[in-house]
């Protein structure tokens, strides 16, 4: 994707955003008058303005002459990115059923694939450095009030 | 309260035991993280923040303010010896400090880059001695329509000024004051946009928001690059390596004072932190200097005025977030919802209220600085071993500890589904060329723009005109335009030179 491209669709995404706050402002919480603000005014000027630039963010792209600059700064990272985010997203249902302990190895375990040719050795390793570390550290030390493991759950 | 009863005051305060200790583990804790190439002060902060809940209020904002200027310290040796910025602010000292590693000279650069950061920081905290009493007062007299438009500017210097298009940053900012409204309405005690979620009822949890833009998606496109990477070893960097000759430190004097000198006074105001002042002063050494083609070839004062300038602009910008409750770099905003946590309102009344708190915080930035130095000498060779770890056994790590800061703040699982929302809005942000940096400012100005403007209409009966009628918030209104209106006309005028 060009940044031509990126801008339309961000500044679409901006401006359909900001319109739906705008909607959910008016209908859903009083507006009041100037002198007496309510809860749905402030939104309102505020998602109003945000898709107004999201607009203009779409509309200057569309203005300007294609491929003009097609810079490419980031590539998007498929691998790690849906790795990663499925890592954090296991985080707190693994820690709901099972405790701290299992989270940790789990985040872990799974993240160590975000990069091609993770090893089971050093892997293993890591993940057992890691669960030390965090009992240490959160358990003893911090004691937070959490189950590590959890034995009795269904 | 005079100068030397501020500093006395502040000095047994910085130097007490407890807080003492908490400086020195921030600034080292701090540089560690520095060092270790894809943390940045936001992942370091986030990641020790939940820790200094549990210490008293002195004693945790010292040690995140320690944090702070540590990991900008160790940013520096990871540009320097390997061409990696630790963080942002430090990319500029790759432009000179590498080269200087390849000449054989990464001894001299990093002890220069040391001196340079301390002599930066010192000029910043000595006109936050002289001025911050005199700031304060002054704005004691203001009402919540100069608050009003005090926080705008900051929120629209931060976005235009930051680079990239004006446009986005703009965006952003709008986009942070718009999350900052989820949560209960202060004034009427509405529930506005939790969507029926119980925890989003005291408002999105900053750390999960400022993780999730910043850490994770640094994390995420990081990871091809820095894997790939072979880290090479760059031999060990002996003391004596680190002496400079005679002709070196005479050429890196002048260059570190004016560093501090432009990164100072740029950096006091809100929203221009060490990242632009490092490329200004850069730019300005260069031309200056007689032989400009030496620079990127390891010319010194390439890296001694940078690296001056941004340590004083990031210190600097403790004076609006201090003296005004303005934060200054986005980073900043963070320290000021930690002392809104331990229950501390910021603003002008802080050094009359809490002279402890604030003067003990003040020196104790002196005192960490002076840690930093001295500590960095010695340890410098361990800093170059840590460089070596790789990024393979880093990234899972950071992760694991990204999701349990984020979890430990309020200790609710639900926080880590919002980390991983915003880690994906915060990778959205990357790929398409927006800066997350000014949401996290409208995030945490946001609620206090909208009270200060409800406050002031409610006062005026509805009558907008007041924030231009009052002279000091038509000044302040006059520069947002200012802002807004430059690079419009810049961009219209220079389409007119071009032959179309």
């Amino acid at each position: 994707m060009n940044t031509r491209v990126k801008d339309v669709v961000s500044g679409g995404v901006l401006l359909a955003v900001g319109l739906l706050v705008l909607q959910s402002a008016l209908g859903d919480y009083r507006v009041g008058t100037f002198a007496r603000m309510g809860p749905g005014l402030f939104p309102a000027l505020v998602g109003g303005l945000l898709a107004g630039l999201g607009g203009l963010i779409a509309i200057t792209a569309l203005l300007r002459a294609p491929g003009g600059s097609a810079v490419s700064d980031e590539t998007f990272e498929r691998r790690a990115f849906v790795v990663v985010l499925l890592a954090i997203t296991l985080f707190p249902f693994v820690l709901i059923r099972l405790g701290m302990l299992p989270a940790v190895v789990a985040v872990a375990v799974i993240s160590v694939f975000a990069a091609p040719g993770a090893r089971p050795l050093p892997t293993l390793m890591l993940v057992a450095a890691l669960a030390v570390v965090v009992w240490v550290v959160f358990g003893v030390l911090l004691q937070l009030p959490i189950d590590f493991v959890r034995w009795h759950w269904r | 309260m005079t100068m030397l009863e501020a500093v006395h005051l502040g000095l047994s305060e910085a130097l007490a035991l407890e807080n003492l200790l908490y400086c020195l583990i921030g600034a080292t804790l701090g540089t560690f993280l520095g060092v270790l190439p894809g943390i940045g002060v936001f992942v370091s902060i986030s990641l020790l923040f939940p820790v200094t809940l549990h210490l008293s209020p002195t004693a945790g904002l010292i040690m995140l303010a320690g944090l702070y200027y540590g990991t900008l310290y160790g940013g520096s040796t990871a540009s320097i010896l390997l061409n990696v910025p630790g963080t942002p602010s430090n990319a500029v000292a790759c432009l000179d400090g590498y080269p200087m590693t390849l000449n054989g000279r990464g001894g001299v650069a990093l002890l220069i880059s040391s001196v340079a950061s301390f002599v930066g920081g010192s000029f910043a905290i000595l006109l936050l001695l002289a001025f911050s009493t005199t700031i304060a007062e002054n704005a004691l007299r203001f009402q919540s329509a100069e608050y009003f438009s005090l926080m705008l500017l900051g929120l629209v210097a931060a976005s235009v000024i930051g680079g990239g298009s004006a446009l986005k940053g703009l965006a952003s900012v709008v986009l942070g004051v718009l999350l900052g409204t989820v949560g209960m309405d202060l004034i009427s005690g509405v529930q506005r946009f939790d969507f029926g979620v119980s925890t989003l009822a005291d408002g999105i949890p900053i750390v999960a928001l400022a993780m999730g833009l910043f850490g994770v998606p640094e994390v995420i496109s990081s990871i091809r690059n820095q894997c790939g990477r072979n880290r090479v070893p760059v031999g060990s960097v002996s003391f004596r390596s680190m002496i400079p000759t005679r002709d070196e430190a005479r050429r890196s004097l002048l260059p570190m004072l004016r560093g501090s000198g432009l990164g100072g006074l740029l950096g006091t105001l809100p929203g221009t932190g060490g990242f632009i002042t490092s490329f200004m002063s850069y730019a300005v050494e260069r031309k200056l200097a007689r032989d400009p083609e030496r620079f990127g070839r390891g010319a010194i004062e390439g890296l001694a005025a940078p690296e001056a300038s941004n340590n004083a602009a990031d210190q600097a910008a403790f004076i609006p977030t201090l003296t005004l409750g303005i934060p200054g770099t986005p980073v900043l905003a963070i320290l000021l919802g930690v002392m809104i946590i331990h229950g501390i309102n910021p603003g002008p009344n802080l050094v009359f209220e809490e002279p402890r708190l604030f003067w003990g915080l003040v020196m104790s930035f002196w005192v960490g600085n002076i840690i930093l130095l001295i500590l960095n000498v010695p340890l410098i060779g361990i800093w170059v071993k840590v460089l070596m770890i790789p990024y393979r056994f880093l990234f899972p790590t950071i992760l694991v500890f990204v999701c349990i800061g984020t979890l430990s703040v309020n200790n609710d699982p639900f926080d880590v589904l919002v980390l991983a929302g915003f880690a994906a809005l915060g990778y959205g942000f990357r790929l398409s060329g927006y800066s997350p940096a000014p949401l996290i400012l409208g995030f945490v100005l946001g609620p206090m723009l909208e009270e200060n403007l409800r406050r002031t209409l409610l006062i005026s009966r509805g009558d907008a005109w007041v924030f231009v009628e009052r002279p000091i918030s038509a000044v302040i209104l006059g520069l947002c335009t200012l802002i807004i209106v430059y690079p419009v006309l810049r961009a219209l005028l220079r389409r007119r030179h071009l032959p179309s």
